[in-house]
């Protein structure tokens, strides 16, 4: 839920404050590009897509119907930002490396790293989506909670259940067995 | 490679894998990049009314209006929330952290600091209290100086600016407590049962830091807190907070250099997303200096005794709450024992039947805000049941005086024998199997 301090600065956005919207721009940039990246599988137009969310967001301000759920409405402006351009081009994969066996089988720390990632390019949309929002930029629950317009203890077993995903997929392809 | 690998581990290739430090919002760029959406937003006429939102002190409040009385009530039962905030309200399904290697990527010895906690005596520290009132547009602060001491007991100054306006003496032999409040020259009694009042009187937080260490919690790296860099720990647990709020969550900072808390947060809302409620306990001074006069209850001459509340926390009490909750809503039972979630209810009760301080609306009676009382401190005895896994249940959403032969509330005295709160409130003790019989399991 958006704190006091975040509804007033939504209030005074609507009425028309730039430093206001700016100073929310700044609070969920991050989020949006974790979004972006989780949808686009690159930084630089997750970039992109997080900046375009937020000049769509700035032309529809007026159609924002509840200022608490502010962070959510930016989300799926920047998710339908995000979609967008993956339909305008083919997706790339998160990573582009080889298959996840071959990649373990070389053993050394950055490429078992290159396996998480493949592992987590394998989760459905809004697990990949959690994921990212979670270690992406180090958000907090709260925030997330704000982002996704969910619980706190809703967030804790989507995460639990994406990292369980996470798992089994590095057991079955990669032989490294998580016991979570 | 090592095959078995635990959480920790995935955490931290997740962040290895995923994290990409700091990303910053470039304002001026974006500006540049989009100057039409930016002078739209400037030069907007777009004007939603003005829907003002008015910061309360609920100091003000108590002394002024409608809610007067229920807020004095809180004032007595905060105190006592501050202390059991966390030390009630955890369960033992998570293993508590061993030492500091199952921290990923902080130094803090854990082990270290419930060691340190136990070598205080005497503490001072700041409690700050934030509610947020959605549905009137309004935040309530309450600003509280905890005094600790194992010898003596517990002091407790909230204050209204620089202005002490409610004092609270919990002493360290006894379980009587007085509280007393200047703005009125009144004070109020009571007592607190034996079921909580160990609770009550933890002197030092190493119960409150063991008993987090058992919540599952997440790793939140480090931040600078007035100075010191913090190491911190974000508590997740259902359990948390559970008499206080809904979706309660909380974090715990620690300075990696002394071992001991910096900062401690808990917040959490209402079921229905009306509340929200935040708790800030810092500005800790460890081993400070207190003395016997500290902690002596100060009643000048002039001051009356307001009402004495009874004891607090115990079995009979909370029977006794739930009748006198079910008479202040002509018959229903508090939704859950949660005290936000009982203070909306009776809000919305009240208000309907004319209770405040608006034209032809009459204050609440000292009996009426006993029974307030009583049924914030049975959400404690409540929440004790929860932390002690005594196969504790309530179901004052559906079930109601009438309900004779409903459970209203159950738990469980021994492996095989129940305690049932029915709904008319008669007890009974019963096997599992009758149990489950009445619960129609």
């Amino acid at each position: 839920m958006a704190d006091y301090s975040e509804i007033l600065l939504v209030e005074a956005a609507v009425n028309g404050d730039a430093d206001s919207f700016t100073e929310l721009c700044r609070r969920y940039y991050p989020a949006l590009v974790a979004i972006g990246h989780a949808i686009l599988g690159d930084r630089h137009l997750a970039e992109d897509a997080a900046q375009e969310a937020l000049a769509k967001a700035c032309r529809k301000l007026d159609q924002l119907k509840n200022n608490h759920q502010f962070a959510h409405w930016l989300a799926v402006i920047c998710r339908n930002v995000a979609r967008d351009m993956v339909r305008k081009r083919e997706k790339a994969p998160l990573y582009p490396v080889e298959d996840l066996s071959l990649v373990v089988a070389r053993s050394g720390p950055a490429d078992l790293t290159d396996a998480v990632r493949l592992a987590v390019d394998k989760l459905p949309e809004p697990a990949k989506e959690l994921i990212f929002l979670r270690y992406y930029d180090g958000l907090t629950y709260d925030k997330i909670s704000s982002v996704l317009g969910i619980s706190k203890q809703a967030i804790n077993g989507r995460l639990r259940r994406a990292k369980q995903s996470i798992a089994q997929t590095l057991q079955r392809e990669a032989a490294v067995e998580v016991r979570l | 490679m090592n095959k078995h690998k635990d959480e920790k581990w995935l955490d931290e290739q997740l962040f290895r894998a995923i994290n990409v430090g700091d990303l910053q919002f470039d304002a001026e760029k974006w500006k540049e990049k989009y100057p039409q959406e930016y002078e739209m937003l400037s030069s907007s006429a777009r004007r939603r009314s003005d829907a003002s939102v008015s910061r309360q002190n609920i100091w003000r409040t108590i002394m002024t209006n409608r809610i007067i009385n229920i807020a004095a009530a809180a004032v007595i039962i905060i105190a006592l929330c501050v202390t059991l905030i966390v030390t009630l309200t955890t369960d033992n399904v998570t293993p508590p952290l061993q030492n500091d290697s199952t921290i990923v990527m902080t130094h803090v010895a854990w082990g270290k600091v419930i060691e340190n906690l136990q070598q205080i005596e005497t503490l001072k520290h700041k409690v700050f209290i934030t509610i947020d009132i959605f549905e009137k547009n309004r935040t309530e602060d309450l600003d509280f100086t905890i005094h600790r001491s194992a010898e003596f007991g517990i002091r407790r100054d909230a204050y209204q600016g620089d202005e002490i306006i409610s004092v609270l003496y919990i002493p360290a032999q006894g379980n009587e407590f007085v509280e007393v409040l200047p703005p009125r020259k009144q004070y109020v009694t009571g007592t607190i049962s034996e079921a909580i009042l160990e609770q009550v009187k933890q002197v030092d937080l190493q119960l409150m830091v063991t008993e987090l260490m058992k919540m599952e919690y997440i790793e939140l790296g480090s931040k600078t807190i007035d100075g010191v860099v913090a190491e911190g720990i974000e508590f997740i647990d259902p359990k948390f907070g559970v008499y206080l709020f809904d979706n309660g969550t909380g974090e715990l900072w620690v300075d990696p250099l002394s071992n001991l808390p910096v900062l401690l947060i808990a917040e959490g809302d209402t079921n229905d997303g009306t509340r929200h409620l935040k708790l800030v306990v810092d500005q800790f001074e460890w081993s400070t200096e207190l003395t016997a006069a500290d902690f002596e209850a100060d009643i000048p001459n002039d001051y009356s005794l307001w009402m004495d509340v009874g004891e607090m926390g115990a079995e009979e009490s909370a029977i006794e709450a739930l009748q006198g909750f079910a008479e202040l809503t002509n018959g229903v039972y508090p939704v859950k024992l949660s005290i936000a979630e009982i203070n909306v209810q009776l809000t919305h009760v009240l208000e309907a039947k004319g209770i405040g301080s608006g034209q032809g609306m009459r204050e609440l009676t000292q009996d009426e805000i006993r029974k307030i009382v009583l049924i914030q401190s049975t959400c404690i005895f409540y929440a004790k049941l929860v932390s002690e896994e005594n196969d504790v249940a309530y179901y004052g959403d559906s079930v109601t005086p009438a309900d004779v032969n409903k459970v209203l509330m159950r738990w469980q005295l021994k492996s095989s024998l129940y305690r049932v709160v029915f709904g008319d409130l008669h007890t009974e003790d019963v096997n599992a199997k009758r149990l489950a019989e009445l619960e129609g399991r």
